[in-house]
């Protein structure tokens, strides 16, 4: 056994010790966390991809019975998909899984261009040997020689980043879809669709075969009913499988990308989970795809941080980890993620490798600095002599970027394990100020001291941390807030839902029983209103607030509307009837 | 003193044999091996036959008849594995279109489904979501599941990649093999989970036939040490 492999395995026992002492059940979350796809170190498609459709009908074959013509709409809502993908939130998950590029990695950039739809051919030739039947069904090769005479006949072109579909349809004599079949298994058995690769002419070609999915006898509907989203249920199933060997296209071309320790690529975790979507102003049901830094299937990604650190003469060793804080203005950190897991593969001296993650925080909370953290397994050292940090938007936008060069730029150790990275050029052009808040009594009394964190007590009190019992030090009004350092007044409103029947701006607020949030005025039970929020500070900037849980944990996005739930929770809106829930209110800032 | 310690040996053994024997009566009888008529084409197979159908973990099709050489469906093995290995159903519920909480299936697809592999047998696929219960299983099927079930209950670890290589390498089908179930179908030709269909060939898509599973499901259940189960209670029923 080798010395690293003796010190794995010493880390292992002592850390499944410490595991097993301190973590006796080990939480829902990081059971979650290890179905995450893993980089095999295979490539990713990079953009353009060029999308080409191949759609097989003989006589006798049409993509839709329920429709006239036998394609109504399915043809042309198939291409507007791929139009409108580029530069969506839904395509914005791709950009998080990075690839093999050479020595070194790249990943798909998002934003217009993308995706290009490269062509599509109708072929009305015979199924070789009258296959297409069950009985008889169509073979991988076919599909593989039908791609071949597709771009021949139609003198495409086909590099690393093209992906060739080919769809089947449904006999109109029998109203069976055509079957076909890949190694030992077959549409009528285990699969809806599927992709892969094969080598033709020095090239390797990426390609798709995609069964009828409305017509499939072993559902691929992915829970989409009629009449689907663009009026012809057949047509929006189909985008959701495609959607489903798109997305795995683009991240596992050749079975070495990312997946899991089970064969699960990004679609499969997600598997037949349809949704809905607009892009770019059209709608599509498409299928759910899994989102690593959410460890969830998700129809979106982002704001996001991608990284692309280049090692130096010193390597970072197999054995050893790292991990990137993200950090704001005022140092808070906005998210963390792994650069390197235990598990992964080393990085050699003289590599640059891409990590995306996700920035936690809305746009306007501005980057300021990278915090990279070493754990270094014995005596590992290493260099970094270049850091690119890119801040997207969620459609693929470039709101920022710092590059960082050194010789090295940071020598990281066991000894000297963190280094930051600052990036002035992602910060916000006017210095983002905090929002400090009192509480206290009727007729400003018992006045706090100021807080950056409230939260409602079941007596449906404001409490600020503190207090001889830990319970906080609560009052029945929040309010009297403050910019900090300049010191100005924040004033804040209180409203239903859409912002209606505002009440005008206030210094203080408190929760009443009903959970609704009063300002002075109205009688002794106030001005009550769903939602309080809208701050703004003397000289009219927005004022943003986010919600989290104890010791800062759980951030969300800032908002401009809080309002507290059944149990005493503080919400902000995200889309859902709930909204956004969590323990505290507070970490308000200037916009 | 060696006398005495006999004596005392003899009357414990006689108190111990007077204090079980009412036990021993009120077992039950061991089930009575069922006369099966069409074995005799199978006589390699019929003990692990016999032993399947009195644990009743497999059933014959009528009072005498076994089949041996029609395929064994997904459903079928399903009810064999759950009942062979006890499985309880999986702290996730798994849902297949075809299979709702009144089919006769339900909980036996239930037990196995975290086992399936079902995405390792496809890999690259968007799968449908139909168990197929009535479709023939087919060798790598019945594979995959008997080694994740026996994976997970540390019965034997997945192989190393350098062994996998090793022992994939000689099939001249390796090709059909792709992904994550490369490491599970190697694991079970190291373990004798299953067996070549030939010299150097796995066939893994073969349809596999009653006796063909029950000699597997025997091999496992005794190499194992799986512990046998009893009878249901009408062995004979069709499932």
């Amino acid at each position: 056994m080798s010395i690293r492999a003796l010190g794995r395995l010493i880390s292992q026992i002592l850390f499944a010790t410490l595991l097993g002492n301190v973590f006796c059940n080990v939480p829902s979350a990081y059971a979650q966390q290890i179905l995450n796809v893993i980089n095999h170190g295979g490539p990713t498609l990079q953009n353009p991809i060029r999308v080409f459709y191949i759609y097989w009908l003989p006589p006798g074959v049409v993509l839709d019975t329920s429709v006239a013509d036998g394609v109504g709409n399915f043809t042309t809502l198939l291409k507007r998909f791929i139009d409108d993908l580029s530069g969506s939130n839904y395509a914005n998950i791709l950009t998080q899984y990075p690839g093999s590029c050479g020595p070194s990695q790249c990943v798909m950039s998002n934003g217009a261009g993308a995706f290009t739809f490269a062509g599509s051919w109708t072929d009305s030739q015979n199924y070789p040997s009258g296959r297409g039947t069950r009985a008889n069904p169509l073979q991988d090769s076919d599909v593989q020689n039908e791609i071949v005479r597709a771009i021949e006949q139609n003198f495409w072109t086909a590099d690393v980043n093209s992906i060739f579909f080919v769809f089947t349809g449904v006999f109109t004599s029998t109203g069976a879809p055509v079957e076909e079949c890949q190694g030992g298994e077959c549409t009528f058995t285990l699969f809806c669709a599927y992709h892969d690769h094969f080598s033709s002419g020095g090239s390797s070609i990426r390609y798709s075969y995609v069964s009828d999915a409305s017509f499939n006898t072993g559902d691929c509907t992915s829970g989409i009913g009629g009449p689907g989203a663009n009026g012809q249920v057949a047509s929006d199933r189909e985008v959701a499988v495609v959607s489903h060997e798109l997305f795995e296209a683009v991240t596992d071309p050749e079975g070495n990308g990312w997946f899991d320790d089970v064969g699960f690529e990004i679609g499969d975790l997600c598997a037949q989970m349809g949704s809905f979507v607009t892009m770019n102003g059209s709608p599509y049901n498409i299928q759910q795809q899994w989102n690593n830094a959410s460890a969830n299937c998700d129809t979106l990604f982002g704001p996001s941080v991608k990284l692309t650190i280049a090692t130096g003469s010193d390597d970072l060793r197999g054995d050893s980890t790292a991990a990137a804080s993200l950090k704001d203005v005022f140092g808070h950190t906005l998210s963390t993620f792994s650069l390197k897991g235990q598990d992964d593969s080393g990085w050699d001296a003289n590599t640059s490798h891409i990590v995306v993650g996700a920035l936690g925080a809305q746009v306007s909370t501005a980057l300021a600095s990278v915090e990279v953290t070493f754990n270094s397994h014995f005596f590992d050292d290493w260099n970094i002599d270049a850091a690119l940090i890119e801040v997207f938007d969620t459609m693929g936008n470039k709101l920022c970027s710092q590059t960082l060069n050194g010789s090295p730029l940071a020598r990281l150790t066991s000894s000297s394990s963190t280094t930051t990275f600052d990036a002035p050029n992602c910060q916000p052009q006017h210095p983002q100020e905090s929002v400090l808040c009192y509480v206290f009594n009727d007729g400003y009394t018992d006045m706090s001291d100021t807080t950056d964190a409230i939260f409602i007590n079941s007596s449906h009190q404001a409490c600020m941390p503190g207090g001889p019992t830990g319970t906080g030090i609560c009052r029945k009004w929040a309010g009297r807030c403050i910019t900090s350092p300049s010191g100005k007044t924040v004033t804040m409103n209180v409203f239903d839902d859409g912002g209606a029947n505002s009440t005008g701006s206030v210094d203080a607020v408190f929760i009443n029983g009903h959970n609704q949030a009063c300002i002075p005025g109205g009688g002794a039970s106030g001005t009550c209103r769903r939602w309080f929020g809208q701050g703004q500070t003397a000289d009219g900037h927005d004022v943003m607030c986010i919600v989290f849980d104890d010791a800062y944990t759980n951030q969300s996005l800032l908002s401009g509307a809080v309002y507290v739930n059944g149990n005493q929770k503080s919400c902000i809106p995200d889309g859902t009837p709930q909204g956004t829930c969590a323990k505290w209110w507070g970490r308000c800032v200037v916009q | 003193m060696q006398r005495s310690y006999v004596t005392l040996r003899r009357t414990e053994i006689i108190f111990a044999l007077l204090l079980i024997s009412p036990i021993a009566l009120a077992q039950p009888r061991f089930p009575v091996r069922q006369e099966i008529s069409d074995l005799s084409a199978h006589t390699t197979e019929a003990p692990a036959i016999h032993s399947m159908v009195t644990q009743g973990i497999m059933r014959t099709v009528n009072a005498a008849k076994f089949e041996p050489d029609a395929p064994t469906t997904r459903g079928e093995l399903a009810t064999s594995v759950q009942h062979m290995f006890k499985l309880g159903p999986p702290a996730k519920p798994v849902t297949f279109t075809d299979i709702p909480p009144t089919s006769s299936f339900y909980s036996s697809v239930e037990a196995v489904a975290p086992f399936l592999g079902r995405q390792m047998l496809c890999f690259g696929c968007a799968l449908i979501s139909n168990f197929l219960p009535s479709e023939p299983t087919s060798r790598i099927e019945a594979t995959v599941l008997l080694t994740n079930i026996l994976v997970s209950r540390q019965k034997v670890s997945l192989i190393s990649p350098a062994e996998v290589d090793s022992v994939l390498g000689p099939l001249t089908d390796v090709n059909q093999l792709r992904g994550p179930v490369r490491a599970y179908i190697a694991t079970a030709i190291r373990n004798d989970i299953v067996t070549l269909a030939a010299p150097n060939l796995l066939d893994p898509y073969a349809r596999i036939s009653r006796a063909q599973t029950a000699s597997m499901l025997d091999l496992v259940q005794r190499k194992f040490m799986i512990p046998p189960v009893s009878a249901p209670v009408s062995p004979a029923s069709p499932p």
